[in-house]
């Protein structure tokens, strides 16, 4: 399988006031396509900021991330955000669903932003609101679903563009134990299927337990785990 | 573009469900839909009442078109006296009629007819007198000219210019304490070069009033037979009537063109008026538009909280590869849609307002006379009250006989594209700010 995302050296520095926090001193991961790794580490370890840096939503202080052989901490605004829409998908801990949009329209917004054929989108967002369960609530808004419905219309949103790279920030945060079995049982079925590699931060061992490769985040360095 | 204005109008679609949105929204609509009705009604208002006036003025005074037969043209700089002193004279009827039957033949000509004027003192039993600017008209003018007719409104007497009859206005007609039927003594001299004063005896036929006391004060009228009595050497100037009197720059230009030097218009004769009440109506107009951007201010405060409130939902759609540009497009498309909403009922209510007005104002006096009435007939059972006067907004003895309106396209035009403007600009900051919130920020992990 060939490199799809590589992480060298990233450092990245919090400031409060004269306090000066080292969150990630030196990071290095190695990613192929189609491969899933988990990520765990304490509260405030610097998961998140770790996945925002290889999403392109947060910056460096030193050190790259190629994606694809793109560095993408070169790239300007215009070009992150397009690699970002073509070879990024992200799941966050909320879902972050636009309320007035229903469940097709949500998933359907990734891939209007570079070809705007709505019927093109609406049936390719309705194989995947089928294939994530939801094929009963294609046009309920947000606010008419529940937790574990909502973040699987996440999900399908972030499959939409069939990224190489999906990015899940502790998709079960917000969920009950019955949902987020289920949902991540969705996640990990959906990224093999269709051959996306999976990045997920989780702070639940079980969750860890099912990726390929298992890394943990401590004192700012990732270390691969047995 | 195509994405940004579907989010948009969705967010508008769906405002009703933010409260905080929605009041914010709801009010931004409603100021901007009376600023604009405030708008459409001051302005339509303004520009019927320059109409108005204007009208009476062009209709009854200065006509739509004259040609002033008394302007000394080719008067030549060297030979006889007698020559010098012919041509200043003015033009005789013969060649003014030939002008006129010229002009006459122009298919935008409603009316035309050769009148003569001079000030005259008018004595009244040698106790009161009064000065007027005494107009010899044609004795058919009131049944060939519908709007001098309509002008010049009866309060005595008959609209009559039969020879040695005069009709004067109300105000002469108090002043010298006169009343129909009546003789009075005209004094006048022809022109400023002659020493001698005339003295005429006519009868009082009718007592008139147009409504503007500059011309009530002013005008008194003869007929064409007793002109030719009484003026020997005055020159005769044309008046025309056209079918459409806001052609009547146009048609001067054109016979200016053609050697009609003399001719001038409406607009032109009552220039000074003319600019006083324009320079009053957008005088309003900016003071509207101020009210209007008062209320478009709104926009900012709204779009403000939407991107507050959205501000997640902004983290997501960059995270899906919106850039800045989009975003800020985005809630730009928000202050239009929501300044279009504003419009759309302001334009409509407004338009609908002016077209109604005096129909609405009628009802409105009714509505309240009637109210009024009630009280009184309630109170009337307990307490002895006077009886109320009927409620007029609109008094009768107003000097227009209606409240004119009038709006044009362009000005409804202006006003949209003015406060379409506005509320671009109003959202340009908030929408500027939405475009540069960071992802990572909005996305962290509660």
């Amino acid at each position: 399988m060939s490199e799809l995302l590589r992480v060298e050296n990233i450092y990245k520095t919090f400031s409060s006031g004269e306090e000066t926090l080292n969150i990630l001193n030196g990071v290095q991961l190695s990613l192929k396509a189609g491969e899933t790794i988990s990520v765990t580490g304490e509260s405030g370890s610097g998961k998140s900021t770790l996945l925002h840096i290889m999403g392109g939503l947060d910056t460096t202080d030193s050190g790259s991330v190629n994606i694809d052989g793109v560095d993408i901490t070169k790239l300007d605004e215009t070009s992150l955000s397009e690699l970002r829409n073509k070879k990024i998908g992200f799941i966050f801990q909320s879902h972050y669903l636009l309320e007035e949009f229903d469940a097709v329209e949500n998933v359907m917004l990734p891939f209007l932003m570079n070809n705007y054929n709505k019927n093109e989108a609406r049936k390719k967002a309705v194989e995947l609101l089928v294939k994530v369960g939801l094929g009963e609530r294609l046009h309920h808004h947000p606010s008419k679903m529940s937790g574990g419905e909502r973040q699987r219309v996440a999900i399908a949103r972030a499959f939409m563009n069939e990224p190489p790279l999906i990015l899940a920030d502790e998709p079960t945060g917000n969920l009950d134990n019955k949902n987020a079995e289920r949902v991540v049982e969705l996640l990990f079925d959906l990224s093999r299927e269709r051959g996306h590699a999976l990045v997920i931060v989780t702070h639940s061992p079980t969750i860890a337990a099912m990726s390929d490769l298992r890394y943990v985040l401590r004192g700012g360095l990732l270390v691969q785990e047995d | 573009m195509r994405l940004e204005n579907f989010i948009a109008r969705r967010y508008i679609r769906y405002s009703g469900e933010n409260r905080e949105i929605s009041s914010s929204a709801a009010t931004v609509v409603i100021s901007i839909a009376v600023g604009i009705i405030f708008y459409i009604c001051a302005v339509s208002i303004m520009n019927g009442y320059i109409y108005g006036v204007m009208q009476l003025s062009f209709e009854v005074k200065s006509f739509h078109v004259q040609y002033d037969g008394s302007r000394q043209e080719n008067v030549p700089l060297t030979g006889s006296i007698e020559k010098r002193r012919e041509a200043m004279k003015g033009k005789g009827y013969t060649e003014m009629e030939e002008i006129r039957l010229h002009l006459a033949a122009d298919k935008e000509v409603k009316y035309s007819a050769l009148y003569r004027e001079t000030n005259a003192v008018l004595q009244y039993s040698g106790k009161s007198t009064a000065v007027a600017f005494l107009r010899e008209l044609p004795e058919d003018i009131f049944k060939n000219d519908d709007g001098f007719d309509k002008a010049v409104r009866l309060h005595k007497g008959n609209k009559n210019l039969a020879f040695g009859e005069i009709m004067i206005s109300s105000k002469t007609a108090q002043k010298l304490k006169i009343d129909v039927g009546d003789k009075l003594f005209v004094s006048f001299m022809e022109n400023d070069n002659t020493t001698s004063v005339r003295i005429r005896k006519l009868t009082v036929s009718g007592i008139f009033s147009c409504g503007l006391s500059e011309l009530d004060e002013q005008l008194a009228f003869i007929g064409r037979e007793t002109g030719r009595r009484m003026f020997r050497e005055l020159p005769y100037s044309l008046m025309l009537k056209l079918h459409h009197y806001d052609k009547a720059a146009q048609f001067c230009s054109a016979y200016q063109a053609d050697g009609f030097m003399a001719l001038t218009n409406w607009e032109e004769e009552n220039y000074n008026e003319l600019s006083a009440l324009r320079f009053q109506r957008n005088i309003i107009a900016m003071i509207v538009i101020l009210v209007l951007f008062v209320a478009v201010l709104n926009l900012l405060s709204t779009i403000h909280i939407t991107v507050f409130e959205k501000k997640r939902e902004i983290g997501i759609l960059r995270s899906t590869g919106f850039v800045p540009a989009q975003i800020t497009s985005l809630f730009l498309y928000l202050g239009l849609y929501l300044a279009i909403l504003g419009i759309i009922p302001g334009v409509t209510v407004g338009l609908l307002l002016c077209y109604n007005l005096n129909g609405i104002i009628a009802g409105a006096g009714k509505i309240l006379s009637a109210v009024n009435m009630m009280i009184y007939n309630i109170g009337n059972l307990f307490f002895e009250s006077p009886k109320p006067v009927t409620i007029e907004f609109f008094s009768s003895d107003f000097y227009l006989d209606k409240l004119y309106t009038s709006i044009s396209i362009t000005e409804i035009l202006f006003i949209t594209g003015l406060t379409l403007l506005f509320s671009v600009s109003a959202a340009l900051f908030p929408a500027l700010k939405a475009g540069y919130i960071k992802p990572n920020e909005v996305l962290k992990n509660e």
